[in-house]
């Protein structure tokens, strides 16, 4: 029903900002960890959004295709960011090579904050959508009053 | 024939089903969420729509009756039987421990479920208000 969309709209963008703030978390807590289950430094890890039209009948397919309907965010794949990882001569380090150099995550920590203020102000301006949609769906039924 | 019964079998019987079928969906949602920690737990949610679209047994057909807790069941079944359905779970889930409860989704079901019954209870006390006004003569 078009009526709800705007509401199961905004209840993805918050399920998605919720799953980039944990990535987030999870980029700051491991900022300096050097062993990792798959060997080397802990890589900075990364969320891809993609829209999805809402559709569950044959004819909102149809009028998603024409792009007549708004869509969903939702969150396909987490990646690990490709920059190399940062090198620090430490040679008391047990996980520095023969030269003395450890290898840490290529975390960056003014990075990570910046996006948890984003994600943060995204997830707050998903919730302050929700209540109108609330609002105007509550009003529409004071009409028959 | 009309019946006494006749007077309620049309949308106040619909509206009574949606209410119904409303508040079992606003328990399961509360399920869901009281459980978003519980590890292994599958969200699920009323079918609500397609509960609705199931047609009402006809009035003047008969109804096969089990009468005996072994008898396989027959026809559409009671109207006290609701399907409940496995919530479709996040494309993408980092959580390790098999939940698949999204508070987030939830609220919003919880919200768009709390307008749906508001809406039934106006529309089922409208049609109360006018029946009586019927009954009263009009002179109300």
């Amino acid at each position: 029903m078009d009526m709800f969309d705007a509401l199961h709209i905004s209840s993805s963008g918050l399920s998605a900002q919720r799953l980039r703030m944990n990535l987030i978390s999870a980029n700051l807590a491991n900022a300096n960890t050097t062993r990792t289950p798959e060997g080397g430094p802990y890589r900075r890890k990364e969320v891809v959004f993609e829209a999805r039209p809402r559709a569950g009948s044959f004819r909102e397919m149809l009028r998603a295709r024409q792009g007549l309907k708004p869509a969903e965010v939702q969150a396909v794949r987490v990646f690990d960011d490709p920059r190399p990882p940062v090198s620090k001569y430490d040679p008391g380090h047990p996980d520095a090579d023969e030269l003395g150099y450890v290898r840490l995550p290529n975390v960056n920590m003014m990075e990570e904050m910046v996006n948890m203020i984003s994600a943060t102000r995204s997830y707050e301006a998903n919730v302050t959508a929700i209540k109108p949609a609330k609002d105007m769906a509550l009003k529409a039924l004071e009409i028959g009053r | 024939m009309p019946s006494a019964t006749g007077l309620f079998e049309g949308s106040i019987d619909l509206l009574h089903r949606s209410l119904n079928l409303r508040s079992r969906q606003h328990r399961v949602i509360s399920a869901n969420v009281a459980n978003a920690d519980t590890p292994g737990y599958k969200a699920f949610e009323v079918a609500v729509g397609e509960e609705l679209r199931k047609l009402r047994p006809e009035a003047g057909r008969v109804q096969p009756v089990r009468t005996h807790t072994a008898h396989l069941p027959v026809g559409g079944g009671g109207q006290d039987r609701v399907t409940l359905k496995a919530a479709v779970p996040a494309a993408l889930d980092l959580r390790a421990d098999g939940n698949t409860v999204d508070l987030d989704r939830s609220m919003g079901e919880l919200a768009e479920n709390a307008i749906q019954y508001k809406a039934s209870a106006q529309f089922i006390s409208r049609k109360f208000k006018s029946l009586k006004n019927a009954i009263n003569g009009g002179n109300q």
